[in-house]
């Protein structure tokens, strides 16, 4: 079995809030799930299966998922002390959560918590997100139930106060295509993006850097919209406000790094876009072994079961999916198997994407340019495989690990995948003529 | 277009490319005498049988592969209809039929389900055209104890051949000795004795066209293979003589994840008195590279992407829901492309994608590329995985089953072991070397299955020597 060292635990069954992306369940189940979850935290059963699933020697980092994690810490800093971690986790370096700051209780229990772990003997370094979607007109219209002015001003308290702390601060910004629509259709809204991004960065010292959901269900229409709004971006040289900008130059970097062993078949693992299934996985409410948090809950109860937008008319349930969880030893050695050849096949997953990808494009639903072009194909195929690629969400929305709805590929190969390589060449030019 | 427009949109794309746009010309040119290499059509028409075999999938997934909600052979036949409809409509063409299942199981449907055939053979209106047309259809010959469907079996293929249409029928008999163990038949009262099997044997001295067998060489029979294929040897001389005998028997592995080592043993035990048996009637020449009984070829043979099966050259439609499936074996929910839809008059008037991406992938997969085959030292002269199997072990179709890989090395190294002790190994490898010089893919695949037969005899040679 491969080493597995950060393990993501279904923390929290339960969240206070409403975000129309989420993948997350809201049903009354959620809240009962949640009361037996808070007692396992309590008795510890639920670390008894941690250990159960895994070798506790190996696990150096440990994430909270949900619903929203922290409203579970104060149960977790009721058990937690020096015994406990020689216990359950003696490796243990990193604690990772994500909040979404959006009221007291909340920021108490982050208090809390990190109060608790900073009077270990061992020093441990927690790492947490916020998620800001961005200004109020998209984050209190996707994160229903938050106000993004609180939320702010929630995250920077903290922030402040634990500075001195081995504690580290992200933001995370999720946007949807109506967002995106939005801004491109009012020069207003666009300008007040840019005002919120100056105000983020005064307020946390961090800069707005929205990310489009996965795996979204992205038409070519969404994808002409994102390529003038990745074009607008680029234009006021805040490059980083599109998010293929980012997984373009990290595609690239990665290729380049490994350039002596590019014809190498198993190279998947360097290419990958997260490291479940690879380094990571995670560990869902009754112990089972999932590829990673983004399908917490298909193995929960019957209300649980029906997933993903596209399938609920179908009703299919998590009976198909079966094999996709693992509770006995039996099936943790058939998973890892599993996840081995999925994390090593670069050949399988790009050539199918590719064949993928051909088809879009003879369909019209690419721009013309990777019918013309084999090279824009190719990194078309890379990005959508590689840097956008979400297994999980593969599982999910195609019925197999290895391929793609083509969502990302509409949305990427619409016109922003070429703003963003011209924008990279005249870069590129331009620091050579500095040079 | 939405995203489920869109969905749609590509996938009827992808039918087009890949089916129709063929059998479109296939329609219009079929008289011509150009040779294509066209994709045929399955019908899926059910998955009840009167049979439990042990290896089958339809007997073991039978509610996930072909739910009893939608197994109703009248509206599967109802459905029949309306494909043959459609496809007349569009005038699509397909290289041939299959008709697979489960089993219509009472003679109305089966005339029901030939009437509906003929009548579009009639339509596309074959006699007149150069080339003759197939209809596959494994038989169940159970069903030939009652004399009713003796005769209608006889009858129905004469009445094809009169519009030069071939219904082949494939034999389902693993053999007298095999078949208790793996073929039990849900009617308790069945019984596998000589008075059957001479029934099979009067049906195909009386048939047309001259029916194969394909018998399931299987875990849960290998033990009695050696009996087995002595029986079948002397079955099948005494049905079509000491030199027709040998075109008729097609044996294939089954590739399910449950072989275990002392079935690879019995497998070893099995090819090593096979062989004795073709060193007896002077037939290795014609296993190895006549395609003879199936079993010995894939050291010669070509298979280009590594799936050993029709599965890319086959559009599968379960017709009790009309659903296309990429195969009969990956049937299961998440992998249903797509459902024909029908107005009020049967009449189908659109595609309704639901999950088309196996379908595509497995179109456009290439095996060879998959873990851990890519690293593996026979993948050339492999028979290569089931994606079907693949995924009931494994949960992911392009994750092969373990012991289906032992399975397929334990074979080849027997294969390889007795042309080594029959001294057939050295002209063996003559041949290959001359067949790799070929200018095209098969000399450059035919390169690649040498080195690994030769790095195999190697090993055996070495482990030899250590004995």
């Amino acid at each position: 079995m491969k080493k597995i060292s950060a393990i993501s635990l279904n923390s929290s069954a339960t969240c206070n809030l409403q975000c129309e992306y989420c993948f997350v369940p809201h049903f009354k189940e959620t809240t009962k799930l949640n009361n037996q979850l808070r007692k396992d935290i309590l008795d510890k059963t639920i670390f008894d299966k941690i250990i159960n699933a895994l070798p506790k020697e190996e696990i150096t980092h440990l994430g909270f998922w949900g619903g929203e994690p922290t409203l579970n810490l104060d149960a977790f800093c009721q058990v937690i002390d020096d015994d406990f971690l020689n216990c359950y986790f003696p490796s243990l370096d990193t604690i990772f959560f994500s909040s979404n700051f959006s009221n007291d209780y909340i920021v108490k229990n982050i208090e809390l918590f990190i109060n608790k772990i900073s009077s270990l003997s061992k020093k441990i370094n927690i790492e947490i997100q916020a998620s800001i979607d961005g200004p109020a007109f998209i984050h209190n219209k996707n994160r229903k139930g938050s106000d993004v002015n609180q939320v702010i001003k929630n995250f920077s308290y903290i922030k402040n106060k634990y500075k001195n702390e081995n504690v580290n601060f992200i933001v995370k910004s999720t946007i949807d295509n109506e967002n995106i629509k939005l801004i491109n259709n009012n020069e207003e809204l666009f300008q007040s993006m840019l005002a919120f991004d100056n105000y983020l960065y005064t307020e946390t010292g961090i800069h707005y850097r929205p990310t489009i959901t996965i795996p979204g269900e992205h038409t070519k229409e969404d994808g002409i919209e994102y390529a003038k709004f990745t074009k607008k971006a680029l234009d006021i040289g805040r490059p980083y406000l599109t998010e293929l900008y980012s997984l373009v130059y990290s595609l690239f970097t990665r290729i380049t790094k490994s350039r002596h062993v590019i014809y190498h078949q198993t190279l998947m693992s360097s290419y990958a876009y997260c490291s479940a299934g690879n380094s990571s996985v995670g560990i869902d409410l009754d112990g089972t072994l999932n590829f990673c948090q983004g399908t917490f809950m298909l193995n929960g109860a019957e209300e649980l079961r029906i997933i993903n937008t596209q399938q609920k008319e179908d009703k299919i349930t998590q009976n198909i999916y079966k094999k996709s969880f693992a509770k006995t030893e039996e099936d943790k050695i058939r998973l890892f198997y599993v996840f081995n050849n999925l994390k090593s096949q670069l050949t399988t997953g790009k050539n199918l994407t590719k064949s993928f990808l051909k088809i879009l494009a003879i369909d019209n639903q690419l721009s013309p340019v990777y019918r013309q072009s084999e090279n824009m194909l190719d990194i078309l195929t890379a990005l959508v495989f590689a840097s956008k690629g979400c297994q999980s969400a593969n599982l999910l929305t195609t019925g197999s690990w290895y391929l793609t709805s083509g969502a990302s590929a509409k949305l990427f190969g619409n016109g922003a995948l070429e703003n963003v390589m011209s924008y990279m060449i005249k870069e590129e030019k331009r620091n050579k003529n500095e040079f | 277009m939405n995203f489920k427009e869109e969905e749609n949109s590509w996938y009827s794309k992808f039918l087009e490319i890949y089916y129709f746009k063929e059998w479109r010309e296939n329609f219009l040119q079929y008289n011509l005498d150009k040779e294509y290499h066209l994709s045929g059509l399955e019908f899926n028409i059910r998955g009840y049988c009167n049979l439990s075999c042990k290896y089958c999938y339809m007997n073991n997934f039978r509610e996930d592969l072909y739910p009893s909600k939608i197994d109703n052979i009248e509206d599967s036949l109802s459905n029949v209809e309306s494909i043959l409809n459609w496809l007349l409509e569009n005038q699509y063409l397909p290289d041939h039929f299959e008709i697979f299942g489960g089993e219509a199981i009472s003679l109305d449907n089966y005339k029901k389900l030939f009437d509906l055939l003929l009548n579009f053979i009639k339509q596309i209106g074959f006699p007149n055209r150069k080339k003759n047309f197939n209809i596959s259809f494994p038989l169940n010959v159970i069903f030939l104890k009652d004399k009713e469907y003796f005769d209608y079996f006889i009858f129905i293929q004469k009445e094809f051949l009169k519009y030069n249409v071939i219904i082949h029928f494939s034999i389902s008999l693993d053999g007298k000795f095999a078949d208790p163990l793996s073929r039990p038949a849900k009617d308790k009262n069945f019984k596998y004795d000589d008075e059957f099997y001479a029934i099979i044997a009067d049906f195909c001295n009386q048939v047309p066209v001259k029916p194969g067998f394909h018998p399931m060489v299987a875990a849960e029979n290998i033990a009695v293979w050696k009996e087995n294929i002595d029986w079948y040897f002397e079955y099948l001389k005494n049905l079509y003589g000491e030199k027709d005998f040998k075109d008729s028997l097609y044996l294939l592995e089954v590739r399910n994840d449950n072989w275990t080592p002392q079935n690879l043993k019995d497998l070893d035990s099995f090819i090593d008195h096979f062989f004795e048996k073709l060193i007896q009637e002077n037939l290795v020449n014609d296993v190895l590279f006549n395609l003879t009984f199936n079993f010995f070829s894939q050291l010669a043979s070509y298979v280009s992407r590594g799936y050993g099966c029709s599965i890319q050259q086959t559009l599968s439609i379960r017709t009790g829901d009309m659903a296309i499936i990429p195969c009969h074996r990956l049937a299961y929910p998440q992998f249903v492309a797509a459902n024909f839809v029908k107005d009020e008059n049967n009449k189908i008037i659109a595609i309704k994608t639901k999950m088309p991406y196996l379908h595509f992938a497995i179109n456009n997969d290439n095996t060879k590329n998959h873990l851990p085959c890519i690293n593996c030292e026979i993948v050339n002269i492999c028979n290569g995985p089931c994606g079907g199997s693949n995924f009931e072990t494994t949960g992911d179709p392009f994750s092969v089953s373990p012991s289906v890989c032992r399975m397929e090395k334990a074979k080849v190294k027997s294969i390889i072991k007795n042309l080594i002790k029959y001294n057939f190994y050295d002209m063996f490898i003559d041949k290959m070397q001359e067949y790799s010089l070929s200018n095209n893919d098969y000399g450059a695949f035919t390169k690649k299955k040498l080195i690994e037969i030769i790095n195999i005899k190697d090993e055996i040679v070495k482990e030899n020597n250590n004995e």
